[in-house]
């Protein structure tokens, strides 16, 4: 049956009143340099037999990278995480490399010493002081036994998983340390992805790999993860004493039907002082696990509008990261996903719900592009986050096909115009961002300690990109948090700074970006503020500290409850 | 099944690019049949037609393409060279396909379906301009095609040129569809326009253009999720929450596609 005419028809005929002008583009004052050359950074990803044919997912995913100050020099380490194929025995893949820096831009590779050359087919890798003594901890994410590395504070580190029992043996993915039950010290939410036994599951292309999951616009490609069984993540509650316990059914994070998690950030959405964690799940739901304040979390995905896209569909999430791109004082979500696809950006609505803002906001121009790592930051120091979004497509075989899309793919950095809108800029920012790669994760950090954030991109089968910030002019600031009652890291303590009569927000949060840690201090551009009115920290703990009058370029330390702020101020 | 929304665009689709589809195998025959036909005449183009279009539907591509290149071999008509192009671009030989999509053109420069079809490859390409001025051809070609006029919305508003492809979209909305398929391509313009006006700000347009697409199509999951996000921008939780379970419900009652297997 015909539909009938709408009866809001008429109305809309006369509509586009409220179309606004786009903010006038500012020429970006920012360039990326590759400075990956003479860095000291010798490093290969190795994923699969294959750098061209990728029979299983496995084989597809790449791998991250972490940025941590290991040796507590005050400049930051990083760490790389390599993997294996499906040929080697277990245990003998490619070692993960820890690379020392010297805050100038050199690394040295350290590895062996430091004891953190795990074999296992590694993917990503978080950093946190899970046993508050001071130092940053690494656990690692793996196809098979997932490892926890304790730091001890002698520049070598214990493998402990087997005293700790952390040592999942699913195929994992992104892994957050965060104080969930705010108890002082930090659990562990590990994303686990799908089952993949190259045994059980037909290899992509093969006659046996008939289902229509194995197949992409006609191409014939590895399998999943739709078509295959996902995995449950797991919830590790801390329980002091170096150990930990599964508790993932108590807490609430069992789901009747598991999904396909690869990217995972925490943040407190609904401001409400505990932190909450969103997961961005591959080709089903994502979810958003709410704090109730008890310990205990529940899935408000689908409730608050971050489980879909704005048409109700899923997608196919890789990372993600929270933000307050507006700048209305509630915490933004990007979720990056695949070609042929929008990545998403959900804005928040006062802690309620969240909107589909990606079009309007300037995403449009990913739909060809397969993202991964991602991240909110003040890039150009102008006062206002950016998003950068690494890319690569995930079946080598599109190269083959003129089909818009290529398996090396350039980054993307989108240039905050205000007013929520994002302008897509790389073209303009130097020769780092020419460069293509098959992406995968991004770990954020101002590594040389010039203020402003670089980035280190991994590639599959490649070696990584360090992209060096040569950004000019503006200010910032960065903060190191040191907990006393709550966790040592600080992790889901909210900063908010007030300059000029304008307000910033930051989490420091834990995981973000694809299979990726960051920088743990945290980072505010300023634009041309030139002194900061106040600096107020709300930690995990409830206890909340103020610093008025802060000189502004420099990174300083708060130490929970150094600065004690009257409640009723 | 895919969700109804995607289904009906992509059955429209189908009838549209298969201008004169091959009568289907009578009931009962079975592609083995079809296979041992197609060995006792190998120079019936229209045996290996409807072979190549039961493997199509079986999704046994590879061999579908063989038989359709075969058929267009032994008779390169017009509707021969559609079904091979359409067939090519099913398996991403995009290149290939717009070859016999050009080759097409050159004896029927306003074959609508072709131009239709020619601008989809540069959609799918990221080519939106070639894609929109295609768009503009096969609507020249044939004012009433509103498939094409959908898509060129589409087109619009991923170039970012959101007024336009508004407009667009209210063309199909302000036309009068004879046929069943074109009603549905016009709930989903409509569909589109309240998108739009949500996205803008305009919800309250959109909550009454919404209100029509579910009423018209109580299974358009899509429009279901737009409308309880517009009600709950509106502060009516209830009602909103209300559209999100029918929209969960109807989720549920179909396979959630991979948008790695999706089509466009």
């Amino acid at each position: 049956m015909p539909p009938s005419r709408p009866r809001g028809f008429a109305a809309s005929l006369t509509f586009f009143s409220f179309v606004v002008a786009h903010a006038t583009t500012a020429a970006p004052r920012l360039a990326f340099v590759d400075a990956t050359p003479g860095s000291g950074i010798v490093f290969k990803n190795l994923c699969g037999a294959s750098a061209v044919s990728k029979g299983w997912l496995t084989e597809s995913m790449g791998a991250g990278a972490a940025w941590l100050d290991f040796d507590r020099d005050g400049h930051l380490d990083l760490y790389l995480v390599n993997g294996s194929t499906h040929d080697r025995p277990a245990g003998r893949g490619e070692p993960n490399r820890l690379f020392r820096g010297d805050g100038h831009g050199r690394f040295t590779d350290v590895t062996e010493k430091a004891g953190v050359g795990d074999r296992g087919w590694g993917y990503g890798a978080t950093v946190g002081d899970y046993d508050n003594d001071g130092d940053p901890d690494i656990y690692v994410t793996n196809l098979g036994a997932n490892v926890l590395y304790r730091n001890n504070g002698d520049s070598t580190f214990t493998d402990v998983t087997a005293t700790a029992g952390v040592g999942d043996s699913r195929w994992s993915t992104a892994s957050v340390f965060f104080d969930a039950d705010n108890d002082g010290d930090l659990d562990l939410y590990v994303g686990n992805y799908m089952q993949c036994d190259p045994k059980k599951v037909p290899r992509g292309g093969t006659p046996e790999a008939k289902s229509a999951y194995c197949t992409y616009k006609g191409i014939p490609v590895a399998c999943g993860p739709l078509g295959q069984v996902p995995e449950q993540d797991t919830y590790y509650r801390n329980e002091g004493g170096g150990r930990f316990r599964d508790a993932t059914r108590e807490a609430g994070f069992a789901l009747a039907t598991p999904r396909y998690a690869l990217g995972a950030v925490t943040g407190d959405y609904d401001n409400d002082g505990d932190t909450d964690l969103y997961v961005a799940n591959d080709s089903v739901a994502n979810s958003l696990w709410r704090n109730r304040g008890d310990g205990t979390f529940e899935d408000v995905g689908m409730r608050t509008l971050t489980a879909l896209n704005g048409d109700g569909r899923p997608q196919a999430g890789m990372g993600t990261d929270f933000g307050d791109y507006d700048r209305d004082g509630w915490i933004d979500i990007v979720v990056t996903n695949f070609a042929h696809d929008l990545n998403t950006i959900y804005r928040n609505h006062e802690g309620k719900y969240f909107l589909d803002d990606s079009t309007r906001a300037g995403l449009g121009v990913t739909y060809l592009f397969l993202s991964w790592g991602t991240a909110f930051r003040d890039f150009d120091l102008d006062g206002d986050l950016d998003l950068f979004i690494a890319n690569g497509h995930i079946y080598p075989q599109v190269d083959g096909y003129a089909m818009g899309t290529r398996y090396r793919q350039p980054n993307h950095l989108f240039v905050n115009q205000g007013a929520g809108r994002l302008s897509e800029s790389s073209k303009a920012l130097g020769p780092g961002f020419a460069i293509e790669r098959s992406f995968r994760g991004a770990a954020f950090a101002d590594y040389d300690d010039d203020g402003d954030i670089d980035v280190l991109v991994t590639a599959i089968d490649d070696a990584p990109l360090l992209l060096r910030n040569e950004n000019v002019g503006g200010h910032w600031l960065e903060i190191r948090l040191v907990g006393k009652r709550s966790n040592r890291d600080g992790i889901g303590a909210r900063i908010t700074v007030a300059a000029s009569g304008k307000t910033w927000i930051a989490d420091r949060h834990s995981g973000g970006s694809y299979l990726s840690s960051s920088d743990p201090r945290v980072h505010f551009g300023l634009g041309a503020t030139t002194r900061v009115s106040s600096i107020e920290v709300r930690w995990p703990s409830g206890t909340v500290d103020r610093l008025i009058d802060v000189e502004i370029d420099r990174l300083i330390t708060i130490e929970e409850g150094s600065t004690i702020a009257n409640a009723d101020d | 099944m895919k969700p109804r929304f995607i289904g009906v665009l992509i059955a429209i689709a189908a009838v549209a690019c298969h201008a004169e589809p091959a009568p289907p195998p009578s009931p009962g025959t079975s592609i083995e049949e079809l296979r041992v036909a197609v060995a006792a005449n190998p120079d019936d183009a229209s045996l290996r037609r409807r072979l190549a279009i039961a493997l199509h539907e079986t999704r046994q591509l590879d061999e579908a393409l063989t038989q359709f290149e075969m058929a267009a071999k032994l008779l390169p008509d017009v509707p021969h060279l559609l079904e091979l192009a359409i067939a090519l671009a099913s398996v991403s030989r995009l290149d290939e396909s717009q070859v016999y999509y050009e080759k097409i053109l050159t004896s029927e420069p306003r074959h609508a379906v072709a131009l239709h079809n020619l601008a989809n490859l540069h959609f799918r390409r990221g080519q939106l301009d070639l894609a929109i001025s295609r768009y503009h051809q096969a609507i020249a070609a044939r004012p009433d095609y509103v498939l094409a006029r959908f898509h060129l919305g589409q087109a619009l508003e991923r170039s970012g040129k959101t007024e336009e492809a508004y407009r667009t979209y209210e063309s199909i909305v302000a036309g009068d569809p004879r046929e069943s398929r074109d009603a549905m391509v016009l709930v989903d313009a409509l569909y589109r326009i309240a998108s739009i006006d949500l996205t803008m700000g305009a919800t309250e347009r959109a909550v009454v253009m919404l209100a029509e697409v579910v009423a018209t199509v109580p299974e358009h999951p899509q429009a279901h999720y737009a409308y309880g996000q517009a009600l709950l921008r509106l502060g009516q939780t209830a009602a909103a929450d209300k559209e999100f379970e029918t929209h969960r419900r109807l989720l549920d009652q179909q396979r959630s596609d991979s948008p790695a297997a999706m089509d466009d």
